[in-house]
């Protein structure tokens, strides 16, 4: 097992000096080889000394191929090797230079110990954010030694073969060939991340990759990258935008496909007429999506001037669909927003979503001109209807583990410094994060619940976020609604005495259920929070802010 | 951890969610206009004259010498009740205040509410002291004034749900 000291001392200097000599050794191999792979047979020599002088030819011969395809691979798993090692030893570095900044040490062994060990850290030290860089270093420096173990044994392992004599076939026709024979095995492989990964430990691994080895897996992985919570925006960006075009490919053909059946078919047979009809509503559906994808590729592509750059988080054109797109760069932002839509979100109306977050943004943005990001996280199967998918709390219950997760996600992967971080739902999507922070915990500092028809507890203090006091709750749960919204006055009984019946319970506007409510404008429906310049807006970007709550 | 409740009561919030669809039903009609079907205002149209709107609040509002700088564009599809897109669009235009002299912000809040009084505005939010932010409504357009956390200033206006090319068939 290597140690960290050893992955410290390591010097990919000597490892390029190594690379360069067998090189130049192989060149003169390959050369000489091929002359002396001509100097049998002679014109004119023949009988039983030719014959043993041909078969000792053909034994050196295969022995040079050998070693020339051998040193072939040797010296690639070397150039390799001193490439991934520049990936450890930056994460080794990193991952110091984050546990000083929270008052944490390394010792050589990896050890991670705290440097206030029998007194309290100083006030500046939030609680929450030691505890998440505590994990994220012990999480980083356990990856990197991974990391440098599998380099380790990769490389020990093609020697070993290299050794042996198992590159090349030994009779390859030139010695050049064998040398390119050699250099066809992969050498060093890219260690996966940990099993069952937590986004942590996922960041971390990525972490411990040196930039070629990461621009190996985005080209060669983008389905696996852009979906592993814990990985760079702009990595899980990049890996989207290749499955993006794959999938609106897929569903272009789909549809080409849907209206090839249904140009065979004789709309005027009433034998026919059914098949028709149902292919036209499965062409209806794509068309809908593709008009879902349409949208979401003009805001990735073409932003007004001005605006903040949008990184695609995640796509998934089955069923509704899902996506996740960001308004601003998360892992560098300040202050850091997710959205959750309610029923009906998913392709179809993810126009409407990417708009709000990005009014949201901007007015954050102007109430408190720092780095910002508001994400649309769409990444869960809403309720597509408001009977009788919306009365259930099933969709809410499967979206639960993926929130929690994305949001550890975004922690894994922020920039080590502050962050105020809120998560909005709106209807149906409020039930989904009280439950999430109900069950799972959330990782954030507030929660906004606007127009709920409850959230699954009957008072603050039910709901649980990370490295928050229970008693604390009712300080970080915020909720509006408009007067003239049907959603929360006819899903919510509005009399203390009957909220334990209601399996959502109370409105969490309600003073009884022991949050801050705030205002909207009172003609405001059950889709207008976000209108530009109106209350609803404004008390959203306030917390967004992080500014005095609304 | 809270136990989930699954099952229990369900037939009352079934019954409820009931009324809401039929509620949902009754008022499908986008960002509060009861005919969506006829021509409007196009959107750039309709941008320019609450770009128009906040320069005339503005001469109005804050004295000589003050610039404005227009932030993005941001538009919102319109949608009806369910949440379904209408097809008609609204736009938020907004401008940061520049160029003021003094830092007596709430005076100029006091000013816009009164050119707001005199002018047609109606005056829908008053947050002051807790938060500076007011906003007003005249015609369908909704306008606004904010400070930020540096004490800056910044006016915006939307406009209401049109047709980007005046008519439904060539919107969409």
């Amino acid at each position: 097992m290597v140690s960290l000291s050893d992955v410290k001392r390591w010097n990919t200097g000597q490892l390029d000096e190594i690379y360069t000599a067998i090189r130049r050794q192989l060149d003169i191999l390959v050369h000489s080889g091929d002359d002396y792979g001509k100097a049998v047979p002679v014109d004119g020599w023949s009988g039983p000394a030719a014959d043993t002088a041909a078969s000792a030819h053909r034994a050196l011969m295969a022995r040079i191929d050998k070693l020339a395809a051998g040193a072939s691979i040797v010296g690639k798993a070397i150039a390799q090797a001193s490439d991934a090692i520049t990936g450890v030893q930056r994460a080794v570095t990193n991952a110091e230079e984050y546990a000083r900044r929270y008052g944490y040490r390394i010792s050589d062994t990896g050890a991670v110990s705290d440097i206030f060990p029998t007194c309290q850290p100083p006030p500046e030290f939030d609680p929450g954010d030691r505890a998440r860089a505590h994990q994220q270093v012990v999480d980083d420096i356990t990856q990197a030694l991974r990391t440098a173990d599998d380099i380790d044994q990769d490389l020990a392992s093609v020697l070993k073969r290299a050794e042996e004599g198992e590159f090349g076939t030994g009779d390859e026709t030139t010695v050049a060939a064998a040398a390119a024979a050699g250099t066809l095995d992969p050498g060093l492989t890219l260690p996966e991340p940990p099993p069952n990964a937590t986004p942590s430990q996922t960041a971390a691994w990525w972490a411990s990759l040196s930039p070629a080895g990461q621009a190996i897996l985005l080209h060669d992985r983008p389905a696996a990258l852009g979906v592993l919570d814990g990985l760079p925006a702009e990595v899980r960006d990049k890996a989207n935008r290749t499955i993006f075009t794959q999938q609106y490919a897929d569903l272009q053909r789909q549809r080409q496909e849907l209206r090839n059946r249904m140009d065979a078919l004789d709309q005027s047979d009433p034998t026919q007429q059914s098949e028709y009809f149902d292919l036209e509503r499965d062409a209806a559906a794509m068309d809908t999506k593709l008009h879902g994808l349409d949208a979401i590729n003009e805001r990735l592509t073409q932003p007004y001037p001005g605006q903040p750059s949008a990184f695609l988080l995640g796509i998934d054109t089955a069923n509704a669909g899902h996506a996740i797109i960001a308004i601003g760069n998360p892992d560098h932002a300040q202050n850091v927003a997710t959205y959750v839509p309610g029923t009906g979100s998913g392709l179809d109306g993810f126009a409407t979503d990417i708009q709000r977050a990005d009014l949201m943004n901007q007015t954050a943005t102007i109430l408190n001109p720092v780095p910002t990001s508001v994400i649309t996280w769409a990444g869960y199967d809403a309720p597509q209807s408001v009977i009788p998918d919306a009365a259930s709390t099933s969709f809410a219950d499967h979206a639960e583990p993926g929130l929690r997760r994305f949001q550890d996600g975004l922690g894994a992967s922020h920039d080590p410094i502050p962050v105020n971080s809120t998560v909005i739902g709106h209807s149906y999507g409020t039930t989904v994060i009280g439950q999430t922070a109900r069950d799972l915990g959330l990782p954030v500092d507030n929660l906004v619940m606007v127009a709920s028809p409850g959230i699954g507890v009957q008072h603050a203090t039910d709901l649980h976020l990370d490295g928050v006091a229970p008693d604390q709750m009712t300080h970080h749960v915020y909720a509006t609604k408009s007067a003239m919204d049907p959603v929360p006055a006819l899903t919510n009984f509005y009399q203390p005495g009957l909220e334990s019946i209601d399996p959502l319970g109370p409105d969490p506007t309600t003073n009884w259920f022991g949050g801050h409510p705030f205002d909207s404008d009172f003609a405001a429906g059950h889709t207008e929070y976000w209108d530009p310049n109106s209350e609803s807006l404004q008390g959203m970007a306030k917390l967004i802010a992080g500014a005095s709550p609304p | 951890m809270t136990a989930k409740t699954r099952g229990y009561g369900e037939a009352p919030t079934t019954l409820r969610w009931l009324l809401v669809l039929v509620v949902l039903l009754a008022t499908t009609a986008g960002c509060g206009d009861d005919h969506p079907m006829e021509p409007s205002l196009s959107l750039a149209e309709a941008q320019q004259a609450a770009a128009n709107q906040i320069r005339e609040a503005a001469a109005g509002t804050f004295p000589p010498g003050f610039t404005l700088e227009e932030l993005p564009p941001q538009p919102l599809n319109c949608t009806d009740s369910s949440g379904k897109p209408t097809g008609q669009v609204l736009l938020g235009v907004t401008f940061w205040v520049n160029d003021l002299p003094g830092t007596d912000n709430n005076a100029y809040f006091g000013a816009l509410k009164a050119w707001w009084a005199g002018h047609g505005w109606t005056l829908s939010t008053d947050s002051r002291p807790e938060d500076m932010f007011i906003n007003a409504t005249r015609d369908g357009y909704l306008m606004s004034l904010r400070a930020n956390v540096n004490q800056r200033l910044a006016i915006g206006n939307s406009t209401p749900c049109v047709w980007r090319n005046r008519t439904p068939g060539t919107s969409s």
